[in-house]
């Protein structure tokens, strides 16, 4: 025994001796394709002083990642008139629907919708998100007579870093081709809105009675626009990207009375006999580029609906077009009105489904299902799934808005964080891979036998979530909040013959600092390793996506600061 | 002399209501503080006294002292909308919508502080995939029900919507038990042991009910048979099996024996709207004559039915009569302290109860008088034997003391049903048998395969009392001894109501097919118009709308004036004529009306408005509905 002491010992300093080096590997990721496409941006820290981003832009969807120092204050002028004064994202006169923050060192990924002036119509905000919660919709600038110009961040103190920064010339998702054939999608709507006279199934001229408000939407939702239930018209009026030449057809579904124009010629004319809902459909040959679309929509009397569809060139099935309907949930902006839930200093463990990711208004959203949100006083509060152990978002300020839960049936089942969420990626926080380089899992395997076993509370009320995994492994997860973020331990308490390994998180970018220190970007975190005794960090790097992933024993632990 | 008038009255009130259940059953009000909302999804008592009650806000409340200065402790909070309680082995079992799951409290503080996932269900994020239970079995096991999503008609779309599904704890495995519900929000078992579940009226389910269901049972909603063919599965029907075209449950099931019968129809409207928690009466007599007997509680007609079984060639089958109304809220949860007091927890958010509370927690106890009741009702070769609680005056024992016909629903995808193959029966003999409380009837066409209205005209108890309630309801599946064609099809199905002139579906000729102005009104989930102020001018054409996004039958009827609860009172007394009369009654009040507009349909009348200015009410006459439902056309 004793002639085997010293190899041990030497094994044992070895280990010891640089328990957090980490190991890089390079692993494949297909990222999600977003279309917008790569700007150069400014190297290095800015100092007061203006930069060109852009030269002169029309209508835009910017997303870029800033960081800044303690004080700075800087100014994003789109078309170099329209403010968005940084690092809140603030816009002069506006009402953001969660209170914005950026903490000094810290990447915030900002997105902006921005629709350009018209003739007659004003410079437009349809959404601007941080950190991928809608902070305004459908925000108006105030119309003045400076000069349109370039793109520009001003710095007027401090330090600020800009990265990051993509864009495209639409205030939306517009049309691409995948592997799912051509998808159609017009990136913003404008409305009119007309209310019709005493006689609206003459339909006399309704085109002539005056707007009574315009505004911009991503779907045809009939109900978020209409102040009546019937004796109304809207006018949907947009840009149409067709990627793929060829002849298309539209085709509507309605028990109302409408006309879809694509450069003025009207291939659908569907004025009756109206006898309940019904298909109306048009052929076009289209050209590559944009089209001028156009979607009149009548609904006289009675109750209404409408599905619009159309089939691509060489494909057999139809698919919609910006329509509420189908399979899909489609995530609407939520209430203005929050129902909100009051926190104590004993923490509220709050079920609930949630929109996860971060839905986009109007765009499909996924729902998870068995959500535990844990909050108190001012937070920082998160979110965890269950199904399979992830922290899924975290967040300061107001706990959770009840609204969709509480009032009526609830149906939409879900919270929605009053605060400025920062979320990760949402896949599975443990697995047992066995090299450095193998993928991590999206989503739970069947046979993972992955189970959520219980929670137990601590003296304060606050939980620690129990798991179980295939193998006789358990693992538990437990968050306590710090002043600047959240302090997890994570512990593999009873473990079977396999390696396992849980991530420490998961962003476009992590950057190693130090020996167990890391920043973050995508979402912006700082990342602190406390105390490991496991044997492995590994660094699972792609094009676009960084996954810290720490090895855990039987009876190994960790324990790491997330803050921001 | 104005007085002496107001004295007549009262007194004429008295001898016609002579007796109320009031006088035989108590209902008592808990207080609840200003800040709980308790809304009740399940509850139970606990070992020490204390009832456990959990909310659909996802609360568990403890309350100490329900007769007197009651207390609350909050056990724990945040649960997914838990709509079932537990209490079992020294914790408290819930059923969230994700899983049910056991609390304890282990260091004695009064609150939860380990919260196990017994098991976990998966779901597709729709509201509508509700989870009721646990119910513990003698042999340990636990049985809970899941709903069908709701997609504009019930949907399977991830395992086991539309199950109940039974847990061993000892094997730690989850099994399905039985298929075919919809909408299972109560079960619960008889003195016996078997269990029943309780439904409400929708697709596939042409009126409430109660089921008995035991292992690999399949009760009737297509839905859920997506997964029939799943391992450990023990049920026969395939999805191929079921469709509209047998007309009948009856029908359908001489087919497809797999195809479980209702035990008891609960006429729909008549009968409750919405049934919900099933309990035993184990009281051995401490709350009544009913020992052995289950109450069923309904939610949207704040009441409960009282429910008497027999089994006939092995299969329950029994009557449902009426056993006390008038509470606050919606009956969600039904249970029996240790004084034989029987408690309901109540709950109308989103589905609106007649009681108008959005909750309630209350209280019901027998005052030892015993009520002058049909007991129970069985079936004989010939006829039905009614059973009453008290001796019976012989006096009274005729065949036009009762009359009787009967019935069925259609089965079917859409939305209820209406009444149909509706006959009336001749009570060919009455004869007080012996034991001086049961009556003989020999009826004519006597058939199986329906549900027979009994009603009751003129008996008295032989110490001189009338009766409490004078009808009742027993479904007849079998008849001992097996004679009889049932309800093999339902051609015989009453039609729907024709046009008429006080329902105008086609636009007048006089009008040259144009019409002075449109009006539209919509429904809104939790038995409401939507628009509840219509103005038109005096003596306009109207092209009416009346649309019902809600997920059960509603309709338009506009009174003559502020009649809306003349009106509604009536069609609420109109039993089974009601039902088979779109619930419009045959009253001048009734100025014009649409028929019972199914879920997610719209029906267009045309009529001219008053000539008279003023307020005119309209009320939706389902039972239960008009006084939520309602709203004023005001002609100008």
């Amino acid at each position: 025994m004793h002639r085997f002491l010293p190899l041990l010992l030497l094994l044992f300093t070895a280990c010891a001796s640089d328990p957090l080096e980490l190991h890089v590997a390079d692993v494949d990721w297909s990222g999600d394709d977003d279309v917008l496409t790569p700007v150069a941006s400014p190297e290095g820290a800015l100092t007061p002083g203006s930069t060109e981003l852009l030269p002169a832009h029309e209508d835009l969807n910017l997303k870029f990642s800033y960081r800044i120092k303690e004080g700075t204050s800087a100014t994003l002028l789109l078309q170099n008139k329209y403010a968005i004064g940084l690092p809140d994202l603030s816009v002069k006169g506006g009402e953001p629907r969660i209170v914005p923050s950026a903490t000094p060192g810290i990447w915030q990924d900002a997105e902006i919708v921005f629709i350009a002036p018209e003739e007659g119509s004003p410079a437009i905000l349809p959404a601007v998100y941080l950190n991928g919660t809608l902070v305004y919709y459908q925000q108006e600038f105030s119309a003045d007579d400076a000069p349109q110009g370039p793109l520009t961040l001003t710095v007027e103190n401090g330090e600020l870093e800009i990265k990051d920064v993509r864009k495209s010339d639409e205030g939306g998702v517009s049309s691409k081709i995948d592997a799912n054939g051509v998808n159609l999608n017009i990136p913003l709507l404008r409305y009119e809105y007309f209310e019709l006279s005493d006689s609206p199934d003459r339909l006399t001229d309704w085109k002539e009675t005056p707007v009574l408000k315009t505004g911009y939407i991503n779907r045809f939702d009939l109900p978020a626009i209409r102040e009546r239930g019937n004796g109304y018209a809207i006018r949907f009026t947009g840009k149409l990207q067709i990627p793929k030449a060829g002849e298309y057809m539209i085709s509507t579904f309605t028990p109302s009375y409408l006309s879809v124009f694509i450069d003025g010629k009207e291939i659908i004319n569907d004025f009756g006999p109206k006898k309940g809902a019904r298909r109306a459909e048009g052929m076009i040959e289209l050209t590559e580029g944009v089209h001028d679309f156009r979607f009149e929509y009548v609904q006289p009397g009675g109750w209404g609906f409408v599905n619009v569809k159309y089939k691509a060139p060489g494909e057999k099935g139809e698919k919609f077009l910006n329509t509420m309907g189908g399979e899909k949930v489609i995530a609407t902006p939520g209430t203005p009105n929050p129902q909100k839930l009051e926190t104590d200093e004993y923490p509220y463990l709050l079920r609930s489904f949630l929109f996860f990711p971060a839905p986009k208004v109007y765009e499909a959203a996924t729902k998870r299902t068995h959500v535990i949100s844990v909050g108190e006083a001012d937070g920082p509060h998160y979110s965890i799934d269950l199904q399979n152990g992830a922290l899924l978002q975290m967040w300061r300020g107001d706990f959770a808005d009840t609204h969709d839960m509480w009032v009526s049936r609830g149906e939409p089942q879900v919270m929605r964080p009053l605060g400025p969420a920062i979320s990760l990626d949402g896949t599975p926080q443990w697995a047992a891979i066995s090299r450095d380089g193998d993928s991590w899992p999206d989503a739970i395997a069947d046979d993972a036998d992955f189970r959520h076993a219980r929670h137990t509370l601590d003296a304060a009320g606050r939980p620690t979530f129990e798991y179980t995994m295939k193998g006789g492994h358990s693992m538990t997860d437990k968050l306590t909040p710090t002043d600047k973020g959240l302090l997890r331990e994570l512990t593999h308490s009873a473990g079977g013959s396999t390696t396992i390994y849980t991530q420490i998180a998961a962003g476009r970018e992590i950057t190693e600092v130090a020996p167990g220190e890391y920043t973050m970007l995508g979402p912006g975190l700082k990342l602190k390793i406390e105390s490991y005794d496991g044997t492995r960090l590994v660094l699972q790097h792609a094009e676009g996506k960084d996954r810290l992933l720490a090895e855990l024993p039987a009876k190994g632990h960790l324990t790491y600061l997330i803050e921001w | 002399m104005r007085s002496l008038t107001l004295i007549f009255t009262i007194f004429c009130t008295c001898v016609l209501a002579a007796q109320k259940e009031a006088d035989y059953y108590t209902i008592s009000k808990i207080s609840i503080p200003e800040s709980i909302k308790l809304e009740v999804g399940g509850m139970d008592f606990m070992p020490d006294g204390r009832l456990a009650i959990c909310t659909r806000r996802g609360e568990v409340w403890l309350a100490a002292d329900l007769e007197d200065q009651t207390t609350w402790q909050l056990f724990t909070r945040g649960l997914h909308e838990p709509l079932g309680l537990t209490v079992n082995d020294g914790a408290i079992y819930v059923s969230q919508r994700g899983e049910v799951t056991k609390l304890t409290d282990t260091n004695g503080d009064d609150r939860a502080d380990v919260f196990e996932t017994v098991y976990e269900l998966p779901l597709t994020g729709n509201y509508h995939e509700y989870h009721y239970g646990p119910l513990f079995l003698s042999d340990g096991s636990m049985l809970a029900t899941l709903n069908v999503g709701w997609e504009g008609g019930g949907v399977s779309r991830v395992p086991w919507r539309g199950w109940m599904m039974r847990y061993d704890p000892a094997a730690k495995k989850l099994k399905p038990y039985a298929a075919g519900l919809r909408s299972p929000a109560g079960f619960g078992t008889n003195p016996e042991g078997d269990v029943f579940v309780a439904e409400n009226q929708g697709d596939w389910i042409g009126s409430g009910r109660i089921t008995h269901l035991v292992e690999g049972d399949f009760a009737g909603h297509k839905a859920s048979l997506n997964w029939a063919d799943q391992p450990d599965s023990k049920v026969t029907v395939r999805p191929e099996d079921i469709h509209d075209d047998y007309g009948t449950m009856y029908a359908a099931h001489q087919k497809v024996p797999g195809l479980k019968q209702p035990a008891v129809w609960f006429p729909h409207g008549i009968l409750g709207i919405s049934t919900a928690a099933i309990i035993a009466d184990r009281t051995e007599g401490g709350f009544g004559p009913f020992a052995g007997q289950l109450f069923v509680s309904d939610q949207g007609q704040s009441k409960i039915m009282r429910v008497a079984l027999e089994k006939v060639e092995g299969e329950y089958q029994g009557a449902v009569f009426p056993f006390r109304e008038g509470y606050s809220s919606g009956l969600l949860r039904l249970d029996f302290d240790a004084n034989n007091t029987l408690w309901a927890g109540q709950t109308a958010r989103g589905w609106a109860a007649t009681g108008g509370k959005e909750f309630a927690l209350e209280g019901l106890k027998w005052t030892g008088k015993v009520p002058f009741e049909m007991h129970a009702i069985r079936a004989t070769k010939e006829g039905l034997d009614v059973t009453f609680t008290k001796r019976v005056n012989p006096v009274g024992v005729k065949p036009g003391a009762f009359s009787l016909q009967n019935f069925t629903y259609k089965y079917h995808k859409s939305y209820g049903s209406p009444v149909i193959d509706l006959e009336e029966n001749e009570v060919t003999s009455a004869t007080l048998l012996p034991d001086g409380k049961t009556v003989r009837l020999v009826l004519g066409g006597y058939r199986p395969g329906y549900i027979y209205e009994v009603k009751v005209k003129g008996l008295r108890s032989a110490d001189g009392t009338n009766l409490l309630h004078d009808f009742g309801y027993y479904t007849l599946n079998a008849i001992p001894g097996g004679a009889g064609a049932g309800a093999m099809a339902a051609e015989g199905a009453k039609k729907d109501l024709k046009a008429s002139p006080k329902r105008p579906v086609e636009m007048p000729a006089a009008w040259n097919g144009e019409f002075d102005v449109d009006i539209l009104l919509e429904t809104e989930h939790g038995m409401k118009y939507k628009q509840n102020y219509l103005t038109v001018k005096a003596g306009s054409k109207v092209r009416f709308t009346f649309r019902n996004p809600d997920d059960m039958q509603h309709n338009f009827v506009l009174t003559s004036g502020k009649k809306g609860d003349k009106v509604g009172q009536k069609a609420g007394g109109m039993g089974l004529k009601g039902i088979a009369k779109g619930h419009i009654p045959d009253m001048p009040e009734v100025l014009v009306h649409t028929s019972l507009v199914e879920p997610e349909t719209e029906e267009v009348i045309f009529f001219e408005a008053p000539d008279k200015p003023g307020i005119y009410e309209f009320v939706c006459t389902v039972p239960g509905h008009y006084q939520q439902m309602r709203g004023v056309l005001k002609v100008e």
